[in-house]
C-alpha cells in the first residue's frame, strides 16, 4: 500500500468523502474470497450485455460473510434491487432481507456485511447508499470494484477497494466518511482449484493427469515469488548505493522476512517430512508391484494359452 | 521480464488446450423469444441424444465447486440456471439448495422445491430471466456418475421439466487431483437402447459403489463440458493472480485430503482381494471366455493404483519444492536436504 503514514486523519485531497489513514491504524482484518470478485464481474457483464450499450452501467449488491471480532471474511454476494427516486437510489431492503433469509438456510453462518458496487471514485451517492444498509448491519463495509481500471493495462493491482465508514465532524456537522481497509485474498482448497480451472481453463474430462497443470501453476507461483524477491533486493541495492532514501519501517520488514528463513527447521518437522516422503515412495512401490503382477499374470495366461493349444493339437495330429 | 515469460507460457498453454478467448460476452445475453421458440419446437423429443455439449460460466462453476466442498463428506445439491442454444446447454448461474445428506436424502425434492420456487421468484426481480436448467449434486470421493436414485430423479425431471441436465461434482477428488472433477449427464428415455458405443471412459469407483454404477451406467450419457468467462472475468483473474500465487504455494493436496487417500488405498486392497478370489475360483477353467474379464479386473486395479500414485507424487513434489526453497536455501543445516535417492 502506498498510503503515507503522516496523514493521520486528514481527508483525502482528491476526494472529500474518503479519509487517508496509515495502513496500520485500522485493526480490521478483511479476507476476500475470489468468488465475490467473479460474482460482481458476472453481474456487471450481464448488466452491460442486457442493457445493450457499452456505457458502464453501475451494479450493486450486498456482500455476505463471517465476522469474528475484528476479523471479517467476505465469502459471497448477491445482487440488490433498487429503485431510483428523485435521482437517488433507494435499495429494496425487504428484498435484501428475504434473500438473506434464503442464504441463511444453506449457509447458516453468513451475515450481511455490507454493499458492493462498481465505480471509480466514492461520491455522495455512495455515502447515501451506505447509510441505507446500516439498517441491516451496524457497521457495514463498502466494496468498490473499478471496472474501468480492470480493463486498462496500466494497473497491475486488483482494482478493488474496501471501505469502512467512520463518523466525523466536518464543518460542525456529523458526516459519514469512508476509510480504506486492507484486505487479503483468501481461498479454500476447492476454491483455489476452481479459480485456477477457470483462469487457465484446464481441459475438461478426466483424461490425463493434472501433473503438468500442477507443475505449471507451481512454476508460476515460484516465478512470481522470485519477482517479488528481486524487487526487494533491487530496493536494497538502491538504498545501499544511496539512490533511494531509506525507510526504517521497510528495512525492518525486509529484515524480519529474511529472519523467517529457514521456515521450519526442527527435528520433528524433518522426521514427519521424511515419513511423508517415504509413505509416498511406499505407495509408488505398491503400485509398481501391482502393475508388475498384472503384467506377469497376462504373460502367464498367454503362455498357458499357447502351450495348451500345442498340447491339445498334438494328439490329433 | 518474468511476467512476460509467464504470459507467453499462459498463451501457449491456452493454445495447447484449445481454449479460445473468444468474445464470450454475448453469451451472457438472454433472449426470451428465442428460448420460447426453442422450447416449443422440442427438438430433444425426437433425438434422445440431442444435447451434446455443456458450457458452464466461471461463476457457476466456482459456486458449484465451493458448495460441493462445503458439504464435506455429505452430499449437497443445488440448481443451475441457464439457457439452450441448439444442442448446447449453457449454464449461467447456480444456487445451492438447503438439502444435504447421504445418497437417499439428497433426493429430497419436495423440501427443495419450495425453496427453489421462492428463489426463482426473487431473482426475477433483479432482471434475470433464465430458467432452471438442471441440478447438480456432489459425490464426495467416489467419482462423477449417476447412481440409481440419480437416474430416477433425472428421468422424472426430463419428462416434466425439459430441458434438464444433471451435473455431478466430486469435491474430494477435485482436491486430490488438483483439477475440477465434474461430469454432466442426461438420461435416455425408458426403453431406449443406446447405440453400442465403445467402453465409456474408465474411472475409478469404490468397491461399495461399483454395483450401483454398473447397473445404471448404460441408462445415461455424458455431455462434453467446456467453460466460458467474460472479458472482465479474465482481466480480473489475471490481476487476481498478483495476489493469488501465495495460495498456490501454501496449498498441499496431501494434507488436505489424508482421509481420502487412506480410503483409496484401503479400497484398492479390497479390490485386489476380490480379484484374487475370482482368480482362485476360475483356475479350473482358465482359458474360458470370461478370462478376459479377470484381466480387466486386474487392469482396473493397476489403473487405480497408478492414479493414486500420480496424485501422491504430485503432492510430495510440491512439498519437496517448498522445502528446498524455504528451508534449504540458506544452507544452514546440510542434514536438512531432501532425500533425493529413490
Amino acid at each position: 500500500m502506498t498510503e503515507s503514514n503522516t496523514a493521520a486523519t486528514a481527508t483525502n485531497k482528491d476526494n472529500p468523502f474518503v479519509i487517508d489513514k496509515g495502513s496500520s491504524t485500522s485493526g480490521l482484518e478483511v479476507d476476500l474470497h475470489p468468488l465475490v470478485i467473479i460474482n460482481i464481474s458476472d453481474h456487471y457483464t450481464r448488466n452491460k450485455v442486457e442493457s445493450n450499450n457499452n456505457n458502464p452501467t453501475r451494479v450493486m449488491g450486498v456482500i455476505l460473510g463471517v465476522q469474528n471480532g475484528r476479523n471479517v471474511e467476505i465469502c459471497n454476494s448477491f445482487e440488490a434491487v433498487y429503485t431510483t427516486v428523485d435521482n437517488t437510489i433507494v435499495l429494496d431492503l425487504d428484498y435484501l432481507k428475504k434473500k438473506q433469509e434464503q442464504f441463511k438456510k444453506v449457509f447458516p453462518t453468513y451475515e450481511l456485511l455490507g454493499l458492493y458496487t462498481t465505480g471509480h471514485q466514492v461520491t455522495s451517492e455512495d455515502i447515501l447508499l451506505h447509510k441505507q444498509i446500516i439498517e441491516l448491519n451496524e457497521s457495514p463495509l463498502y466494496l468498490m470494484l473499478d471496472t474501468a481500471a480492470v480493463l486498462s493495462e496500466a494497473t497491475k493491482d486488483l482494482p478493488i477497494v474496501i471501505y469502512e465508514s467512520e463518523l466525523h465532524i466536518v464543518n460542525d456537522s456529523p458526516t459519514t466518511l469512508f476509510v480504506k481497509t486492507n484486505y487479503k485474498i483468501q481461498t479454500g482448497e476447492a476454491e483455489r482449484i476452481g479459480v485456477n480451472h477457470i483462469a487457465k481453463v484446464t481441459p475438461s474430462g478426466s483424461e490425463g493427469s493434472g501433473l503438468s497443470t500442477h507443475l505449471y501453476s507451481m512454476h508460476n507461483a515460484i516465478t512470481m515469488m522470485n519477482m517479488r524477491v528481486k524487487v526487494l533486493s533491487q530496493y536494497l541495492t538502491s538504498v545501499k548505493e544511496k539512490k533511494v532514501p531509506f525507510e526504517h519501517a521497510v528495512l525492518r520488514q525486509i529484515a524480519s522476512l529474511c529472519n523467517q528463513l529457514p521456515a521450519i527447521n526442527t527435528e520433528e518437522f524433518n522426521q514427519s517430512y521424511l515419513q511423508e516422503y517415504n509413505d509416498v515412495l511406499l505407495v509408488t512401490y505398491l503400485a509398481s508391484i501391482t502393475k508388475t503382477s498384472s503384467l506377469l499374470n497376462e504373460t502367464i495366461d498367454k503362455y498357458l494359452i499357447s502351450h495348451e493349444r500345442q498340447g491339445k493339437r498334438r494328439p490329433f495330429m | 521480464m518474468a511476467s512476460s515469460q509467464a504470459q507467453d507460457a499462459l498463451k501457449r498453454f491456452e493454445v495447447e488446450n484449445n481454449i479460445q478467448s473468444i468474445d464470450t460476452d454475448s453469451l451472457f445475453k438472454y433472449d426470451q423469444a428465442q428460448y420460447q421458440a426453442f422450447l416449443n419446437s422440442k427438438p430433444w423429443a425426437k433425438d434422445p441424444h440431442y444435447f451434446k455439449y455443456v458450457k458452464i460460466s466461471a461463476i457457476a462453476l466456482l459456486k458449484m465447486v465451493m458448495h460441493a466442498r462445503s458439504g464435506g463428506k455429505l452430499e449437497v445439491m443445488g440448481l443451475m440456471m441457464g439457457k439452450v442454444e441448439n444442442n448446447t446447454m449453457i449454464i449461467m448461474d447456480s444456487f445451492a439448495l438447503p438439502v444435504e445428506g447421504t445418497e437417499t436424502r439428497v433426493n429430497a425434492q419436495a423440501e427443495a422445491y419450495e425453496y427453489m420456487v421462492e428463489y426463482l421468484t426473487l431473482i426475477r426481480q433483479t432482471g434475470r430471466l433464465e430458467n432452471a436448467l438442471g441440478w447438480y449434486h456432489s459425490h464426495p470421493g467416489y467419482g462423477c456418475w449417476l447412481s440409481g436414485i440419480d437416474v430416477n430423479t433425472q428421468t422424472v425431471n426430463q419428462q416434466y421439466s425439459e430441458p434438464w441436465l444433471a451435473i455431478v461434482i466430486d469435491p474430494t477428488r477435485t482436491i486430490s487431483a488438483g483439477k475440477v472433477e465434474i461430469g454432466a449427464f442426461r438420461t435416455y428415455p425408458a426403453g431406449y437402447k443406446p447405440p453400442n458405443e465403445g467402453p465409456s471412459e474408465y474411472q475409478s469407483i469404490p468397491l461399495s459403489k461399483i454395483e450401483d454404477f454398473g447397473v445404471h451406467c448404460k441408462s445415461y450419457y455424458p455431455l462434453e463440458i467446456s467453460y466460458f468467462k467474460s472479458k472482465l472475468d479474465s482481466q480480473l483473474l489475471d490481476k487476481l493472480w498478483n495476489k493469488y500465487w501465495v495460495n498456490t504455494l501454501s496449498s498441499s493436496p496431501i494434507f488436505a485430503n489424508r482421509d481420502y487417500i487412506t480410503g483409496q488405498i484401503n479400497d484398492l486392497s479390497e479390490k485386489i482381494e476380490q480379484a484374487e478370489l475370482q482368480l482362485n475360483n476360475s483356475k479350473s477353467n482358465l482359458i474360458s471366455a470370461d478370462k478376459k474379464k479377470e484381466e480387466t479386473a486386474l487392469g482396473k486395479i493397476v489403473k487405480d493404483s497408478s492414479k493414486v500414485t500420480v496424485e501422491q507424487v504430485q503432492g510430495i513434489m510440491s512439498q519437496v519444492m517448498k522445502n528446498l526453497i524455504f528451508n534449504g536455501c540458506c544452507g544452514i543445516n546440510p542434514n536438512n536436504s531432501t532425500p533425493t535417492s529413490n
